[in-house]
């Protein structure tokens, strides 16, 4: 288990996880995440602290990251995965053989095949944590699941935490865990079904399938306000009410709790 | 009348459609599918190995490269995946407006900041994005301003590669809102190719599926009620892992269904329910 304590950076603000198992993050990719990643790795000066649950450090070591924007090196896979196992230890030909990689040019690889060559190396050395950043955006849809799928067989099998960075709600289910992150603050801490108006806004923006024509009803999510809650601004339930409107641009909400979850939002004070 | 007659690439095998002014037609295939060879074609950015484009009747692949300056953005244009390889980095984004006006002559700066300023707002975008430099456009700005450039001289034709370039679904709901809003206000007609099927069901009437460069499913109703197994692969998330070429039928060495015929001959397209569909299991 890894543990995130008040974490405080130029671009988070007092953030507070627990990441055991498969966690998720939802939110847009920005650079929020990226100052959260790299506080995991101890790339980045922050306050507050993250350890691991009993040992105490949580040595880089022991971190693998799946990158949002996978380089397709123009090497085969073989030897990519040769010099990451150089790095952290693994016998490269039984890992391609398990993961069924064709040995070719990453250049030449799709989506997928690609992928599991940036998963092969959670195969090598002792792992505690996978952290994959949120590279499905660039994925085409129907690599997407596959590609969860292979992520949480393999933090399954090699018994480590996978913190799995993702804009879309579509994958929720896969998640013992979830926490919402946008404009650097932890905005709701659920499992499933989630309540904050941006996670809701995130949910009802998956498209599905429709009549010609037919509209989403959704708002279009920008930057985060500087000022009271990040989301205020395209917030439906601030649109037809100025009292709400305004509590939530001077102060940013406590954590109120809600079926099962802790929301930071005002609509479930009390 | 756009027409395609049996256009052949590398990537692509006897690609044929007739697109008319206002119609919305989807191409649903995946990356590997060469389906961007329909665009590159149209604009002649790529020699087609045969067959041919036509424009109103006009064979568009025998145009000497000053006439075909004519056709793109005006008659023909199109939106590439990839937003960003639309801009010269070093002009702001209003420029690039101007460039296309002038080069075909339609009037000068101003005239082409007016009508961009209208298309923007029609796809909900901000006129402080003219301003910008493309580097300070985020993708879902990128997205909308390349939409915005492809429709503003309200060509009869405008062609769409996949709209989610690093766009999350937010970006990509927000994307699909604008373009109907921009297909309710223009009368162009439509060629979106993505490799959604939600997507295309909200963007076209009529859609064509594309495996391996070849269209093996094409109809009405076909993101509703597939007949290829191609396409009901493809739209309950069963496909494999690899898109593998068959010799015969080109699915046939991923399909479930497949028989030793389908491995060695080619199936026609035959007519099932309200779509044309090319597999040996019909007709029933």
């Amino acid at each position: 288990m890894i543990v995130v304590e008040n974490l405080s950076s130029k671009k988070l603000h007092d953030v507070s996880m627990v990441i055991e198992g498969i966690t998720c993050v939802l939110g847009d990719w920005d650079k929020d995440k990226e100052q959260l990643v790299s506080a995991l790795l101890g790339k980045t000066k922050f306050e507050g602290k993250v350890f691991k649950y009993p040992e105490g450090t949580l040595r880089r070591e022991q971190v693998r990251v799946i990158p949002r924007e996978m380089e397709r090196i123009n090497v085969k896979a073989s030897q990519f995965l040769k010099y990451l196992a150089r790095k952290y230890g693994g016998n490269c030909e039984a890992i391609m053989s398990f993961l069924q990689i064709e040995d070719k040019k990453m250049t030449e690889m799709g989506d997928l095949e690609l992928f599991k060559v940036y998963l092969a190396q959670a195969f090598m050395g002792k792992v505690s944590l996978i952290i994959s950043e949120d590279f499905l955006e660039l994925f085409e849809e129907q690599a997407k699941v596959k590609a969860i799928k292979y992520l949480v067989k393999t933090a399954n099998l090699v018994k480590s935490s996978l913190l799995l960075f993702t804009s879309s709600a579509e994958y929720l289910d896969f998640c013992n865990r979830t926490y919402v992150i946008y404009g650097g603050r932890v905005l709701e801490e659920g499992k499933r079904e989630l309540f904050h108006p941006y996670a809701v806004t995130l949910r009802n923006s998956a498209i599905s399938l429709g009549k010609p024509m037919e509209r989403l009803e959704v708002i279009e999510i920008g930057k985060p306000s500087e000022r009271g809650c990040p989301f205020h601004e395209y917030c439906y339930a601030t649109k037809n009410n100025k009292e709400l409107f305004k509590k939530c641009l001077m102060h940013m909400p406590p954590m109120f709790a809600k079926d099962g979850n802790k929301v930071a939002c005002w609509l479930y004070e009390g | 009348m756009l027409e395609y007659s049996c256009v052949t690439t590398d990537r692509l095998r006897c690609f044929s459609l007739k697109l008319s002014k206002g119609a919305r037609v989807g191409v649903l295939g995946q990356r590997d599918s060469g389906k961007e060879d329909v665009i590159n074609v149209a604009l002649g950015l790529k020699k087609a190995v045969s067959g041919d484009v036509f424009l109103d009747g006009q064979s568009v692949l025998s145009l000497s490269e000053v006439e075909m300056n004519e056709v793109r953005w005006a008659r023909i244009s199109a939106v590439f995946y990839d937003p960003y390889a639309m801009f010269n980095p070093i002009y702001d984004v209003a420029s690039h407006f101007a460039e296309i006006v002038v080069s075909h002559g339609l009037g000068d700066y101003h005239v082409a900041v007016e009508l961009a300023k209208e298309f923007l707002r029609i796809l909900g975008g901000k006129e402080e994005l003219l301003y910008k430099y493309p580097s300070d456009l985020t993708p879902l700005e990128a997205k909308k301003v390349s939409i915005a450039m492809a429709s503003f001289l309200e060509p009869d034709y405008i062609l769409l590669d996949d709209i989610e370039y690093k766009l999350n679904d937010n970006g990509r709901a927000s994307i699909l809102n604008a373009l109907i809003n921009l297909m309710g206000t223009i009368s162009s007609g439509f060629l979106i190719l993505d490799n959604d099927p939600a997507v295309l069901s909200r963007l076209s009437n009529y859609f064509l599926v594309v495996y391996r460069g070849e269209v093996v499913e094409e109809g009405e109703e076909v993101v509703f009620q597939p007949y290829h197994p191609y396409t009901m692969d493809l739209l309950s998330g069963n496909l494999g892992e690899r898109n593998l070429d068959g010799k015969g039928c080109r699915y046939s060495e991923n399909c479930k269904f497949s028989s030793f015929k389908c491995k060695e001959r080619e199936p026609k397209f035959t007519s099932v329910g309200k779509s044309n569909v090319k597999c040996f299991m019909y007709p029933w």
